[in-house]
């Protein structure tokens, strides 16, 4: 997973677990990996923006250009309740529905 | 159909999670559209890499702002840099300024991107910042770092008495000291005469591939005495740490997969480690023709 400043917090191990028990190829897992990483960072990202003043949310996109991860979350400390339970709660919301999809995905198997 | 060519259940997931994307990253960018719109017009206003460069950032964020060709502009635009100015720390402005103009793999940097991060670091680092000088280049100035060992700065220098504070030698005497002398010998021809400069020069110095610097077999001597001791700002472009250098030594070799070398002082403080957890540094020229800038770590402006 590309590290984004909440990847010590959010993993996908799971996901990927999931993903070997279906018939894909190599490529076909990597597509799809990099779906639900894009997914759970557009989350990740509304969620925390939504808590943001229009001055921090400019602050909070240009920390994350530069990468920097420490501001990142001073930033958040600062202004929103336990950001990282609320990254961790978005994640895990996102991933259960993920799971559920996997799931159903088995049913879609041709004999 | 075969089962190779088309997959149920692969094709089911796909739609469906790039469908989900699709909506987050739409509901993300709409609700949040005057952020992005300030974000994309800061980037405008930066003047540094290229559009590509600031999509391939912030990934993948910002691919949804370009994807979107109907943001619509804010009321009152607010003068972007000087925002950023006075919400980020100069560290953070210099690896923001950075992150636009460095290549997504540590790899040699065209002219323009070498003009672009030179005209950067000297505007952070008030100097005179460059990759080519004199008429004299690297053969890169973006590459990886590896660490040195301390250099022999007179006759009969050793570990033991190479360090003027038990700090120092605690912290770097592990780093131990290179069998030879480094390429332009010693700093000093003996304890008594070895100056402030020279216990600096040795302190901060790099090993740079000299032997791979453009033109430099057409004529070593030129280049020899050019390269001597000069002056260059290194930079670990991921955490806007810098080091005022001086080049004392030739090397590493190619083989090794490093570019150039720096001291057990540079390495620690740039926070640049060898093998396997290797780093990228900038490293550019700094004309200083009359020595005021000292060697040493240097913070941006």
């Amino acid at each position: 997973m590309k590290k984004h400043f909440y990847h010590e917090i959010v993993e996908i191990d799971s996901i990927h677990f999931a993903l070997n028990g279906l018939e894909l190829t190599r490529e076909e897992k990597a597509e799809l990996v990099q779906l639900v990483e894009e997914s759970i960072h557009h989350a990740v990202m509304d969620s925390l923006l939504s808590e943001l003043s229009e001055k921090d949310k400019k602050v909070f996109l240009a920390l994350i250009i530069a990468q920097d991860h420490t501001e990142i979350w001073q930033l958040l400390d600062d202004n929103i309740e336990n950001p990282r339970e609320k990254v961790k709660t978005i994640a895990f919301e996102l991933r259960k529905k993920m799971h559920d999809d996997i799931e159903e995905a088995h049913t879609k198997k041709t004999s | 159909m075969s089962q190779a060519a088309f997959k149920p259940h692969y094709e089911h997931l796909k739609n469906k999670w790039n469908d989900q994307k699709n909506t987050l990253a739409r509901q993300v960018t709409e609700k949040h559209k005057e952020a992005f719109h300030w974000l994309h017009n800061t980037y405008k206003h930066l003047v540094v890499g290229s559009l590509g460069s600031l999509v391939m950032l912030a990934h993948p964020v910002t691919t949804t702002i370009s994807a979107q060709q109907a943001i619509v502009p804010p009321k009152k635009e607010e003068p972007p840099l000087k925002y950023l100015d006075h919400a980020m720390a100069p560290v953070t402005r210099l690896m923001l300024d950075l992150s636009f103009a460095l290549p997504e793999t540590v790899q040699p940097l065209t002219e323009e991107q070498e003009k672009v991060i030179g005209q950067t670091l000297s505007r952070h680092f008030a100097a005179s910042v460059s990759a080519q000088l004199q008429g004299h280049r690297l053969n890169t100035s973006y590459g990886y770092i590896g660490s040195e060992q301390h250099l022999v700065r007179y006759p009969g220098d050793t570990m033991a008495t190479h360090f003027s504070n038990a700090s120092d030698a605690h912290k770097y005497y592990r780093s131990g000291m290179a069998p030879g002398r480094g390429a332009w010998g010693y700093f000093a021809p003996s304890r008594a005469a070895m100056t402030d400069k020279d216990v600096m020069r040795e302190k901060y110095y790099i090993a740079v591939q000299t032997f791979l610097a453009p033109g430099f077999t057409d004529n070593i001597k030129s280049h020899y005495e050019f390269f001597k001791y000069r002056k260059m700002l290194v930079v670990n472009p991921e955490n806007g740490r810098a080091v005022v250098a001086d080049i004392a030594d030739a090397g590493p070799s190619p083989w090794t997969g490093k570019q150039l070398g720096g001291s057990p002082e540079i390495m620690s403080y740039l926070e640049r480690k060898d093998g396997g957890a290797k780093g990228p540094v900038l490293y550019f020229f700094i004309d200083d023709p009359d020595d005021t800038i000292p060697l040493g770590p240097i913070t941006p402006k």
